[in-house]
């Protein structure tokens, strides 16, 4: 994908959102390109809610060989839900802390810990442990929209996104 | 629901932001990327962001050294390739 389709996409994908007229948004930002329309580039976007709960979704798109057209691939991100830190960072994001754990987390990254959740006080539930949900394509609005269903109707994520952790 | 862009990364913005992590965390870029420290330290989203930051320096200096490809003429690009101050070069 190229940056200007991805925002294109993004636009269009956040103007839907079902969000909450209460709540406060910080973003969607779009870091932008080293190189006009190529990779690397950055989306965060952060919504409090008045409850005390936030959600930050944040994506990182890297570049891939040229041979592959110098398209951008989604090489990390992290999908988070849970009570807001109090402690906020310049932009007004809650800081993530230990004493605020996640009601759901979910994360790929390229170290150790590949892709993996952080769900019902577990942390780095592995791919090989959930069914039903591949873990790296997970879209950031899927989890925006599985957020304000669980605000909306009290569901548990699994029950809302399909997937079972095994033990 | 609009969305912002972030200012443009520049190559001294972003060395900054990784030289921040290295005094955070007092592990150099280099130990980071060879992976020499306990990665148990790092909160998850600091070592997501600095792989992001390692990707757009990367790609900086690599905008960098094809300005200078471009600048300069082909018998002295081979001595440019390993150039240490790019970036000064680039701006004298």
């Amino acid at each position: 994908m190229r940056f200007s389709e991805y925002e294109a996409w993004l636009a269009a994908e956040v103007a839907n959102a079902p969000l909450e007229p209460d709540s406060v948004q910080i973003g969607p930002f779009l870091t932008p390109t080293v190189v006009p329309d190529k990779p690397p580039w950055q989306m965060e976007w952060t919504v409090l809610f008045a409850d005390g709960h936030y959600f930050r979704v944040v994506e990182n798109w890297f570049r891939r060989s040229s041979s592959f057209g110098g398209y951008g691939c989604r090489r990390a991100f992290s999908f988070h839900y849970g009570p807001t830190n109090t402690a906020k960072d310049n932009d007004g994001v809650p800081l993530p802390s230990n004493k605020f754990p996640a009601i759901i987390r979910i994360d790929q990254d390229v170290d150790w810990r590949g892709p993996h959740l952080h769900y019902n006080g577990e942390d780095h539930v592995q791919q090989s442990r959930v069914q039903n949900l591949r873990i790296s394509d997970v879209e950031p609005l899927q989890f925006v929209r599985a957020v304000m269903e669980h605000r909306r109707t009290h569901q548990d994520f699994d029950q809302i996104l399909h997937f079972t952790v095994t033990k | 629901m609009q969305i912002k862009r972030r200012s443009a990364p520049t190559l001294e913005g972003v060395t900054h932001q990784l030289k921040a992590f290295e005094f955070k965390y007092h592990i150099t870029t280099d130990e980071f990327l060879r992976q020499e420290f306990d990665e148990k330290l790092i909160a998850e989203d600091d070592a997501m962001q600095w792989r992001y930051l390692r990707e757009q320096h990367d790609a900086l200096q690599e905008v960098t050294i094809e300005r200078l490809y471009a600048a300069f003429p082909t018998g002295s690009r081979a001595r440019l390739k390993n150039c240490e101050n790019t970036p000064e070069l680039l701006a004298a």
